[in-house]
């Protein structure tokens, strides 16, 4: 070994007649400071804590200050990152992608409440021209099973996440809004309102809101965690999706499209092979989907395609378009028709409202069209609120989790709308 | 069309012009031990009639016009020898003994050595047998004789050879990583940030002297190889003076006259334009200089996306050259300068058309489409060689190679994708502009008659520009096309435009040295040689992209779209309405620096073990650190820094036995290395084409090692004839290996060391002149066959990664792009008469089944099926100024495929068709 390093001084003292210098191995990225800054920062005579890089140790946005996102936020392993109620906290208009990642085993605590919600939102909603895709929105990346691998990679660099423990625990969402997310970081990249990848089902996720993004509102990447009061309002592509094997459970969903936009629920296996495991298979109950027609005639309510499980309950589907509930793919007819996915006490009025295609594009039966329970009648609705109690199924049918009154079709009733105060309407 | 028949009626004209002419011939020999010469060049000085001497050391100089001449002659470590006032009669045969002389002290070298024409096929072979190196090559006029138009095209009749997609170069299956290109033996710059090896088909082979491949490892070369060394030498100055004009024209079967596809401001034929319009140009220009942010209420594009529908022209190409030699003085103490000047230009026209689709494990169609591409290419080159011999003492080289290809491609995409009900139209415009400028200065002193040194040192520049890419996405109603179409508002990248260039310069420098330390300096017993090297290059990389909003369109224009004017509604005034708005991707990780330093020495020792058997000893020591800076999208604020460097010493032994005076057995054992990409090995994620797979580093990646032996017998039993037989294995530690990790959506590939792979394999070649197999038959007096064929086995164990998790289906399959067999072959009839030349060339190229791309989650790997191609050409001397050339390519015309393998069906992914090509050249050679 003596030898080589002679041989490599030799070698270094010629390469100095070439090169400039020699011998500096260091990595300089290495220095852990530089890997997080915080700097007080002036926008139109507002005073924010402008905030870049990864977060490594405890830290709190506190609601006495106004916070600023630059560039993607990542919460390390180990770590807890609490936002304070009624904190804002806006992502910068300076060429970056802002985001906010949980990293797996790392932990977001932010317990808002009804009447000082916090609020992540586009610091233009304050300069003025805040649109769709103004930052990349909230990722929880999470320990619970997945079915693309034993890990995976998030949406645009944005972490890894899966594994086996469902009970992971992510930390707390109460209380939070995410306003004109969903910006995109290249092809495939789009990032969504609140992107739950394979998050474990101790994580509490209740009253949030995704409002216009210009991706999905809120999407399962697998996982098993369980999200109720969400409200998915003006987003541009699909309003709730999942995929990749999301197990978890859902309660008060409520869909407003609003301009360009696309399905209110896409639920998928997984498209390269549809019959992998563990299959997503949600239960859901009390939804309303309101679609809009948007100029290309394509919109739909409820799309259920490559090989996804799930018991959905009590839903109003109405204003899309181009059709109801659709079942896609032959590993999802075989689900319908086995009783593994199944759509009960749903009122669907619009064009088409129970379709199934297989896997050639050539329409089959949908089943769910002679069920009872389900009908193509209006519902009623004003604005978003409104119920329907015929042909309800009680929500405990699908699980212990659920809350049993809410034994009525739809997600809002009248009288007691529970996104009263914090939401921001269209 | 007129201007073709006004060239028929001139070629007539000139075929009726002969005269009657005579001939020179006789015997070639070494002065002292009085043995034949094989391959020795005889020239008629101040013009290039001549002819190489056959293999019992007989040469015949035909179609020489009634004169007197001087008669020089040259030969590899032989003395150019001129016989003055040699007098030629008509009709006559003048009979010539040419003795020639071993130059004095010259050691055995073939790599500098300027006099042999090397575009010769004899005296490729030749070079061949003499070299220090095992070494397979092609000279000029067999590329020419095979039709190839391009170094990549030429090198597939190299065995064990294939060209994967156009121009990437695989050595015995094994791809870019494995691989080294060169140009005169020095290093050449990268035009492909992804790839090690340049596009080789930016060299036309107007160009091209020889090509040759190094498949065994010597401490001379540089050590990041397993596959081969390939090694471009471009032409050099003449015997004597002279100047040529070639003209020619390419009609193709399924693209000419036929319905083409442009845009505004594409090349022309003269090839002056920069590929697309020159505002758009200018854009890109300050795009790239300024960084400026686009303000988003104007048009800085002003549309421009319009196709135009022309009509495809035959292709159209012209070149000329022009060398010339001076010499003064005499004897001992002779002196020259040689020039060489030459620049080509071709224009070509391709219509591919074919199918594409994507399925899933379910076999679920997932896209399905048709498209049409419309390709254009233009190339233009420049080349310059001067050559000063001052004598023994001093030999000094410059060459100067300037090459651009332009290539633009319109491309439509019909059909149907899984995400959407209506059916979707693409229209791509892509334009590329690849350039490299090189400049090398080569020296070589001999300082006593034991001692040599040798030095060289080049610089060359590489530019690969992509100014504006522009593609359109739109949904339509294939029952009812009529005012269906409406731009896809949902995928928000869909609409878009691309902006990248990359530049890397190149600095090399090569110092060597040789001394006769036993043995007399004809016939060393101990030849030692010590050569430093050294050679740094730097990459920038930048690109921009911007897309098209029309999440606000789609209800100001109810009534659909057009989609062959685009330019009505993306345009200044809707962006000022705010009907649409442009917008910028912000991708800080676009722009990144990365430079790569290597300084090596080397040992080397020929060791005449007895008269017949030589062993080389070598040993390399190589210090490489390569260091990429780069700020991720994700967090741009910090600027991020990889590098990887260390200290590799390489052994290698070769060992040569001339069995026979034509049989001879090589037997090579090195171990190299393999280091991995720039990017391969930085931990951000990267797409570097436009909708193409992205990309992420692995930080953990280290060095691969290899281990390679080869086995080869040779025989040469005549000039250009050669049997042979090799074998080689090849044993990869920790092999650098592409995965695919499992994400949230779309594809993201990664590295990762896998545990092994073995390479082995078995090529075999075969030159023959028929008249030897049958003497008799006169119809075979004229016809000469060639053969080769090679046979690769390989299998590369992934296992586990480090990084990820690897969705690939096969944790053990071939490598990629490994053909398991590849075959060439070909039938050539020539003949000399008294005034002219003629050669007519079959030749046939065929690779085995490879794969393309391994497949994910369950679904088999996708290969690219098996596919032939038959080239015809012929060429005509008349005389010794008017030349013409007939060639007719891809006579077989095949279908492309691309197979994915499921559990139940090979599924055809993708299929396209090229055409028959066919064209005329005509070439005029003035004195």
């Amino acid at each position: 070994m003596n030898s080589i390093s002679k041989l490599s001084s030799l070698l270094c003292l010629l390469a100095l007649v070439f090169f400039a210098s020699c011998g500096d191995d260091e990595n300089p990225d290495t220095d852990p400071d530089q890997n997080f800054v915080v700097e007080e920062v002036s926008i139109d005579g507002n005073t924010y804590m402008q905030i870049a890089g990864t977060i490594d140790s405890n830290y709190t946005f506190s609601s006495d200050h106004d916070w600023l996102l630059s560039g993607g936020i990542f919460v390390e392993d180990g770590v807890t990152l609490t936002v304070e109620a009624g904190t804002n906290v806006y992502a910068a208009d300076d060429g970056t992608v802002p985001f906010l990642s949980i990293l797996q085993g790392g932990k977001i605590e932010a317990n808002g409440t009804a009447s000082s919600p916090i609020v992540f939102t586009s610091i233009k909603d304050i300069t003025g021209d805040a649109s769709p895709g103004d930052w990349g929105g909230i990722i929880v990346n999470g320990y619970a099973n997945i079915n693309v691998g034993a890990t995976a990679e998030g949406e645009g660099g944005t972490g890894t996440y899966g594994g086996t423990d469902d009970e992971d625990d992510s930390g707390t969402i109460r209380y939070v809004r995410v306003e004109y997310a969903g910006k995109f970081l290249g092809t495939d990249n789009e990032l969504n309102g609140f992107s739950f990848n394979g998050v474990g089902r101790e994580t509490t996720v209740e009253y949030i809101q995704a409002y216009k993004g210009s991706d999905d509102g809120i999407e399962f990447f697998g996982g098993a965690v369980k999200v109720r009061y969400a409200v998915s309002s003006g987003n541009q592509d699909d309003s709730f999706d999942w995929t990749h094997g999301w197990s978890g459970s859902g309660q008060f969903w409520v869909a407003v499209q609003d301009g360009s936009s696309d399905r209110g629920i896409e639920g998928d296996n997984n498209g390269d092979d549809n019959t992998l495991s563990p299959y997503s298979e949600p239960s859901i109950s009390n939804i309303t989907l309101i679609g809009i027609d948007d100029g290309d005639g394509d919109n739909q309510g409820i799309k259920l395609r490559e090989g996804t499980k799930g018991q959905i309950a009590n839903v109003i589907v109405t204003g899309f378009p181009k059709s109801g509930i659709q079942v896609e793919h032959d590993v999802t007819l075989a689900n319908m028709n086995d009783g593994s996915l199944r759509v009960r006490s749903a009122r669907v009025d619009t064009n088409d409202p129970y379709v199934a295609t297989n896997s050639d594009g050539e329409a089959v039966n949908n089943i769910w069209e002679d069920d009872d329970t389900n009908s193509t009648s209006g519902s009623g609705l004003n604005g978003y609120v409104g119920t329907v109690s015929e042909n309800a199924t009680n929500p405990n049918d699908l699980g212990s989790w659920f809350d049993e009154s809410a034994d009525y079709v739809g997600a809002v009733p009248t009288g007691s709308d529970w996104t009263a105060g914090w939401t921001r309407a269209l | 069309m007129r201007n073709i028949i006004h060239l028929f009626v001139l070629v007539i004209a000139v075929v009726g012009l002969q005269a009657q002419n005579g001939s020179i011939s006789g015997l070639v020999f070494d002065q002292e031990s009085k043995e034949t010469l094989i391959g020795v060049n005889v020239i008629l000085e101040g013009t290039t009639i001549g002819a190489a001497s056959d293999y019992n050391g007989n040469y015949s100089i035909v179609n020489v016009a009634p004169g007197t001449y001087n008669v020089v002659s040259s030969y590899l470590s032989y003395e150019n020898f001129k016989i003055e006032g040699v007098v030629v009669r008509a009709g006559e045969t003048t009979q010539l003994e040419i003795p020639m002389k071993e130059a004095g002290g010259q050691l055995d070298e073939v790599i500098v050595k300027a006099r042999a024409d090397r575009q010769n096929e004899n005296v490729q072979l030749a070079e061949r047998k003499k070299a220090s190196l095992l070494v397979q090559n092609v000279g000029a006029k067999e590329l020419s004789k095979k039709g190839a138009s391009n170094a990549a095209d030429g090198l597939k009749t190299i065995v064990g050879m294939s060209v994967v997609g156009g121009n990437q170069v695989f050595v015995r299956g094994m791809g870019d990583r494995y691989n080294i290109a060169s140009l005169n033996t020095l290093p050449i710059a990268s035009l492909d940030p992804d790839k090690k090896v340049i596009p080789l088909d930016i060299f036309p082979t107007d160009i091209i002297e020889s090509m040759s491949v190094i498949k065994a490892f010597s401490p001379e070369l540089y050590g990041d190889f397993a596959g081969g060394m390939i090694d471009i030498r471009t032409k050099r100055f003449p015997e004597s003076k002279f100047l040529k004009i070639g003209v020619g024209s390419t009609f193709i079967t399924n693209t000419t006259f036929k319905d083409f596809d442009t845009y505004a401001g594409t090349v022309n034929l003269i090839n002056v334009g920069n590929g697309t319009s020159s505002q758009n140009w200018d854009l890109a220009q300050s795009l790239f200089d300024n960084n400026t942010q686009l303000p988003n209420d104007i048009d800085p594009f002003t549309a421009n996306l319009n196709p135009t529908r022309t009509s495809a022209s035959p292709a159209g190409s012209f070149n000329i050259a022009y060398g010339d030699l001076h010499e003064w003085g005499s004897g001992k103490n002779k002196k020259s300068l040689g020039v060489l000047l030459s620049a080509s230009t071709n224009n070509g026209y391709q219509t591919k058309e074919g199918t594409y689709k994507l399925i899933n494990n379910q076999n679920d169609v997932k896209l399905d489409y048709d498209y049409i591409k419309y390709q254009q290419s233009s190339s233009l080159s420049g080349l310059a060689n001067l050559h000063l011999d001052l004598g023994k003492s001093a030999k000094i080289n410059y060459n100067f190679l300037y090459t651009r290809l332009l290539s633009n491609e319109s491309r439509d995409t019909w059909g149907t994708h899984f995400d959407y009900s209506s059916s979707i139209f693409t229209r791509r415009y892509t334009s590329k502009r690849n350039e490299l400028m090189s400049h090398q200065l080569l020296g070589q002193h001999r300082l006593t008659e034991r001692f040599e040194i040798k030095w060289a040192g080049s610089f060359n520049q590489a530019n690969s520009h992509e100014p504006d890419r522009r593609q359109l996405v739109y949904l339509y109603d294939a029952e009812d096309e009529t005012n269906s179409y409406v731009f896809n508002a949902i995928d928000r990248l869909d609409n878009h435009r691309f902006f990248s260039e990359l530049q890397e310069n190149e600095w090399a420098g090569d110092i060597s040295t040789k001394y006769v330390a036993a043995g007399n300096t004809k016939n060393p017993k101990v030849l030692l040689a010590l050569g430093l090297q050294a050679k740094n290059k730097q990459r920038n990389f930048d690109f921009r992209q911007f897309i098209y909003d029309l999440s606000a369109f789609s209800s100001s224009f109810p009534g659909g779209v057009d989609p062959m004017r685009p330019d009505n509604y993306l345009n200044a005034a809707n962006i000022q309405d705010g009907v649409i708005e442009i917008e910028e991707v912000n991708n800080a990780a676009s722009f990144h620096t990365s430079t790569l330093s290597i300084l090596a020495a080397y040992l080397r020792a020929d060791l005449k073990l007895a008269s017949k058997l030589t062993a080389t000893l070598g040993l390399r020591a190589e210090d490489g650190k390569q260091k990429i800076s780069y700020r991720d999208q994700q967090q741009p604020l910090f600027e991020r820094e990889n590098e990887l460097s260390g200290l590799e010493l390489l052994p290698s032994l070769a060992v040569k036995w001339e069995i026979a005076e034509k049989d001879q057995l090589w037997l090579n054992m090195s171990k190299t290395i393999s280091r991995p990409g720039f990017k391969e090995v930085a931990p951000f994620e990267f797409i570097e084409v436009f909708a193409g797979v992205k990309t992420i580093g692995n930080p953990d990646l280290i060095n691969g090692t290899n281990y390679n032996v080869d086995l080869r017998f040779e025989r040469f039993p005549s000039p250009g004839q050669l049997i042979s037989l090799g074998l080689f294995a090849k044993y990869l530690d920790s092999p650098i290996e592409q995965t695919m990790l499992a994400t949230a959506s779309g594809r993201l590939q990664s590295y990762t060391n896998a545990e092994s792979a073995i390479v082995i394999g078995a090529e075999v070649e075969w030159k023959k002149k028929l008249t030897a197999i049958v003497p008799d038959f006169s119809l075979f007096k004229n016809l000469s066959v060639g053969f080769n064929a090679s046979y690769i086995h390989s299998n590369v164990k992934v296992g586990e990664t480090d990084s990820g998790t690897n969705i690939q289906t096969n944790t053990e399959r071939a490598l990629q792009g490994a053909s398991p067999y590849l075959v060439n072959a070909d039938l050539s009839w020539s003949k000399i008469r008294d005034n002219s030349r003629s050669n007519i060339t079959l030749s046939y190229n065929v690779f085995g089944d490879r794969i393309f791309a391994a497949g994910i989650q369950g679904l088999g790997d996708v290969y690219e099926t098996s596919a032939s191609t038959l080239n015809l050409i012929a060429q005509h001397e008349f005389n010794s100024r008017w030349g013409v050339k007939l060639s007719a390519r891809n006579l077989l015309n095949p279908k492309f495929k691309y197979v994915q393998n499921t559990d139940t069906e090979d599924v055809e992914l993708e299929t396209s068709t090229r055409g028959i090509s066919i064209g005329f050249g005509i070439s005029y050679k003035l004195k």
